[in-house]
């Protein structure tokens, strides 16, 4: 992702220019500390508050939009920028007595700048409530950055997985029954032959956000892996599973696609699995069982398909291969 | 024997692989410019068809590629464009061909047209068919990478030609990934990871079927073409197969040694270890690879027993050939022809 940092130049400027005013005004002010007087230890812990400070600075400024959040943070930070800053130049200019320029950016400005960062914090944690609320479906109980995928802004299934030993963990405690429905798209190659790669992501990522229309708030949606996605429906029965599956094939099956190559929209169909918590006792299992029974699917070339319910404990066959 | 290409020629046109492989990247949201970064390559260039680069310009890129995207599935997407980026003449000849053994063994022989990363064998017992890929760059690092990008390509060949993919199997060299979904959706489930060798197994009755409205003639001109292109190449072959297809050769009949090899290839022994040496591999390295390919060759698709296995490889007891074996492939023979042949 591209730095959002050419957004706050004039932020950027106001910092370099407030610490450009307290050291000259250290410089001009102040007379400078023999050597043997200075505190060597103190500006290493100081100067460390200090890049910390600065740091924690960067990051906002290049990561996030221009705002009201943003002004906050910034504003509350910069403060400490200046007062940390002052705190280290005391240590190598030592200022007259009856000057108090020093007292008033170390005491003074340290306040507003508490109020200003602990306003900005809470308008952050508004706005992250907020995102959550868009995540919905998208995500659940934790975030791992590194397991989003780029095409579909969902999870991959490195995540579901996890989810999944959650699931069956809560079964196993509380008999909290679960299902999980894979969705394979049909002919995706064909696809992407005949309009490109770059409709083929935009179709994987409208399909993406077609799925996550068609749940409910606690379902959680992911990308298994090329043109397939696996949807988890915790606390639900096989049969309304198969009630919410059924409605996400026909919302997708009546997905009018745009691609940019045709003059006309192009309808998909797709193939899907189901499977709950009986079908295996570990996440790879029932993984492995959600394959099985879409490929079975697929090898009948059964387009309109009824899905695959498979209620039994068995485990999942290890292939013969 | 010096009609090889090394890792230093340039002999990828700029504007076919690679170029794809970034503009891929670029719609994956990779900065291609970082990408670029210490290859030699610059983006302007890319649309120049006469420009050239090298094997080690191309493993620069597919390592640069590996460190930035997280995904696992780029280079399986990138094999599912690969045939409609190579040769075109090729791709005419793979459609009309009459059948998939025929299609296999027009890419095996013309690899270097449409994959030059990689080069190929292929063996077949009376049920299965082995296309055994091989590294022709020498890149130790990218290899999973290079292979995937073929065997999804070769998928997508065989998807076009109406054969259910889910019937091959495939041997992988490499460890189980993190994340096995994207080789699971692209390849099925027939993966053996860990593998001694990297191949697609393809059944008899596959590899016979008739594929649909094939013309001869029509192959037939265009693997003339093919032919007629590879013999204006300066070179058909990398030095790493070369080598290779020598020690298949040799090592039945004598014992190979590297100043033996060394002379073969008309070097000195020092000037041949500095040349395996950048291709990232050693005289030791490609003689157990290519005993390892002749052992499983006699135990896996001739089904020969072990002392006649361990005569052709000219070792004299069975004792040290189930020792070589086991340093070459990390299992025992019996354990691993169990492996292989349970299909």
């Amino acid at each position: 992702m591209k730095t959002l940092l050419p957004l706050h130049f004039a932020k950027i400027i106001l910092l370099a220019c407030t610490c450009a005013l307290v050291l000259c005004l250290n410089v001009f002010l102040g007379e400078l500390k023999a050597s043997d007087r200075i505190n060597w230890i103190d500006i290493f812990g100081e100067g460390a508050t200090l890049g910390l400070m600065l740091m924690f600075l960067i990051f906002v400024l290049s990561s996030r939009p221009r705002g009201r959040v943003t002004n906050c943070l910034v504003a509350g930070l910069m403060g400490f920028c200046a007062a940390t800053f002052q705190d280290v130049l005391d240590e190598v200019f030592a200022i007259e007595a009856g000057l108090v320029f020093d007292d008033f950016i170390e005491s003074v400005i340290t306040p507003f700048a508490v109020v200003a960062l602990a306003y900005g914090l809470y308008l952050w944690n508004q706005e992250q409530q907020a995102i959550n609320q868009r995540l919905q479906c998208k995500e659940r109980f934790y975030r791992e950055h590194s397991a989003l995928d780029g095409v579909t802004d969902l999870y991959t299934a490195l995540y579901m997985q996890k989810h999944i030993d959650r699931e069956l963990q809560l079964f196993q405690k509380h008999q909290q029954p679960f299902c999980l429905m894979m969705i394979d798209l049909d002919h995706f190659d064909d696809f992407n032959r005949r309009y490109g790669q770059h409709d083929g992501d935009r179709l994987l990522a409208q399909v993406a956000n077609l799925t996550v229309l068609n749940l409910r708030p606690e379902d959680l949606a992911c990308r298994y892996a090329g043109d397939r996605f696996i949807v988890l429906f915790p606390q639900t029965q096989l049969v309304d599973a198969e009630t919410y599956a059924r409605e996400i094939h026909n919302a997708l099956c009546n997905m009018a696609f745009k691609p940019n190559r045709a003059a006309r929209s192009v309808y998909i169909n797709c193939t899907y699995s189901l499977v709950d918590h009986s079908a295996s006792s570990d996440a790879s299992g029932l993984i492995a069982h959600l394959n099985k029974s879409l490929e079975q699917q697929k090898s009948q070339h059964k387009l309109s398909q009824l899905p695959a319910i498979n209620r039994q404990a068995e485990n999942a066959q290890q292939p013969a291969f | 024997m010096d009609d090889y290409f090394t890792v230093d020629d340039k002999i990828f046109p700029l504007s076919q692989m690679p170029a794809a492989m970034l503009e891929l990247a670029h719609n994956s949201h990779l900065n291609t410019e970082e990408l670029v970064r210490g290859t030699g390559i610059f983006l302007e260039d890319l649309s120049n068809r006469h420009r050239l680069i090298s094997g080690e310009q191309v493993r620069q890129l597919i390592t640069n590629v590996k460190k930035r995207t997280l995904s696992q599935e780029f280079p399986l997407r990138f094999g599912r464009q690969l045939p409609y980026i190579s040769n075109s003449l090729l791709l005419q000849a793979i459609i009309n061909a009459s059948n998939i053994r025929d299609l296999l063994e027009i890419l095996r022989d013309n690899c270097r047209l449409y994959y030059p990363l990689c080069f190929l064998h292929l063996v077949s017992d009376t049920h299965h068919h082995y296309l055994v890929v091989n590294d022709a760059v020498g890149f130790p690092q990218g290899r999973a990478f290079i292979y995937q990008v073929f065997i999804s390509s070769l998928i997508t060949l065989l998807k076009n030609s109406d054969i259910d993919s889910r019937q091959l199997g495939f041997y992988l060299e490499q460890s189980p990934p993190d994340d096995t979904a994207p080789l699971q959706t692209y390849l099925g489930h027939r993966i053996r990871y860990n593998a001694p060798v990297t191949a697609v197994v393809i059944p008899e009755d596959i590899c016979q079927k008739p594929l649909t409205n094939p013309s001869d003639w029509v192959k037939q001109q265009a693997l003339q073409q093919c032919q007629e292109q590879l013999d204006s190449l300066a070179s058909q072959k990398g030095f790493l197969e070369s080598l290779h297809k020598w020690l298949l050769r040799r090592a039945t009949r004598e014992e190979v040694t590297l100043h033996s090899s060394a002379s073969a290839f008309g070097m000195s022994p020092a000037t041949f270890k500095r040349r395996l040496k950048h291709h990232h591999s050693s005289f030791q390295l490609e003689l157990d690879n290519a005993r390892k390919l002749l052992a499983l060759s006699s135990l896996v698709v001739k089904h020969m027993n072990y002392e006649d296995t361990a005569r052709i490889l000219r070792i004299n007891d069975n004792a040290n050939f189930r020792r070589s074996f086991k340093r070459w492939t990390g299992r025992l023979p019996s354990r691993l022809q169990d492996e292989l042949l349970n299909f």
